[in-house]
């Protein structure tokens, strides 16, 4: 998760250590819908993985995201 | 980004400079779509495996979508949207000696659909399909020189500079996908719809003015189209191809 918390942190501009699960999409100003999408191909790009559209549309906090990434990886 | 097999999209691409763009891009190997409110346009074109035909009102937001879904089903995706379909229209603001005295407000409105209104509609359906399915591309806008402000064109002048202001909103935007946006603004061009839209002496007047002393010709555009299209790092910028006319 090392690799997916520096691709959080990168796309949000936020320190590591302010990468918790707790945040969502209302929590950091950053994360609108365009940084969702850039997020999104991020950590495609990153896993070398494909979201589904249901997925993109679900991941909206850290948790989720985690979750899903850990799932297509595992 | 290789021209050869990617989808374009050309509106008005079935006469005039849109034709011709059409044909280069044919002969350059992409896979062209050319969407065209005229029917007789359109069946005017001679055939071929990588043209596809569409008779689309683009200033329809439905018809635009029934469109972008055939084009999904033929050539399953699209990499380029070249925004070229307009209307050239002259009218000063005020004109004394007309029974309206004012700029007509329907021709405004006639102008900004088709040439501010259109673009944006279908760039955004377009790019939703380009990021949703992680597809690279470039949005082509055709301004205009007029887009710094023409006299006697209020309309045209305002949508020309409206597609230059949006095509730099997308840079920023889109660049992070991979999507880039560029304009390429023509001078006064040697083609039916300028010598059907502007008076000879005023032709003749901006043929003198460019220093070129020349009109601009279709291939002049195709050239810059191409250019547009293949260098990946041009992004956000007007190409200003007019002879070096400076209205």
């Amino acid at each position: 998760m090392d690799k997916l918390n520096k691709i959080l942190s990168d796309v949000f501009r936020l320190k590591p250590e302010e990468i918790n699960d707790f945040l969502t999409m209302q929590d950091v100003d950053r994360w609108d819908s365009l940084t969702h999408m850039d997020l999104i191909t991020s950590i495609e790009e990153g896993f070398d993985i494909q979201f589904t559209m249901e997925e993109i549309m679900a991941m909206q906090d850290i948790k989720t995201i985690k979750s899903v990434v850990l799932e297509k990886t595992s | 980004m290789e021209i050869r097999e990617k989808v374009v999209i050309v509106t008005g691409g079935a006469s005039g400079l849109g034709e011709h763009i059409t044909r280069e891009l044919l002969e350059s190997g992409a896979r062209v779509v050319v969407l065209d409110n005229s029917k007789e346009s359109l069946d005017l074109m001679e055939e071929n495996e990588n043209l596809l035909k569409l008779n689309c009102d683009i200033t329809n937001e439905s018809e635009l979508k029934t469109a972008l879904e055939q084009i999904v089903s033929h050539f399953k995706s699209i990499h380029v949207l070249i925004n070229n379909a307009g209307i050239l229209y002259s009218e000063p603001l005020i004109n004394i000696m007309s029974k309206e005295k004012r700029h007509s407000v329907d021709l405004w409105q006639k102008v900004i659909d088709l040439n501010l209104t259109a673009p944006f509609l279908l760039a955004s359906h377009v790019v939703e399909h380009m990021v949703m399915n992680r597809t690279k591309g470039v949005i082509i806008n055709i301004s205009s020189i007029s887009s710094n402000g023409n006299i006697g064109q209020t309309a045209y002048s305002a949508a020309k500079a409206g597609l230059i202001a949006m095509t730099k909103v997308w840079s920023k935007e889109l660049g992070r996908f991979g999507i880039r946006s560029v304009a390429v603004s023509p001078g006064f061009m040697d083609t039916g719809s300028t010598h059907a839209a502007i008076s000879e002496s005023i032709v003749d007047e901006m043929r003198n003015k460019t220093p070129l002393r020349q009109l601009g010709k279709s291939e002049n555009i195709s050239t810059a189209i191409k250019f547009a299209i293949e260098n990946d790092y041009f992004n956000g910028k007007v190409l200003e191809v007019d002879g070096g006319l400076v209205l």
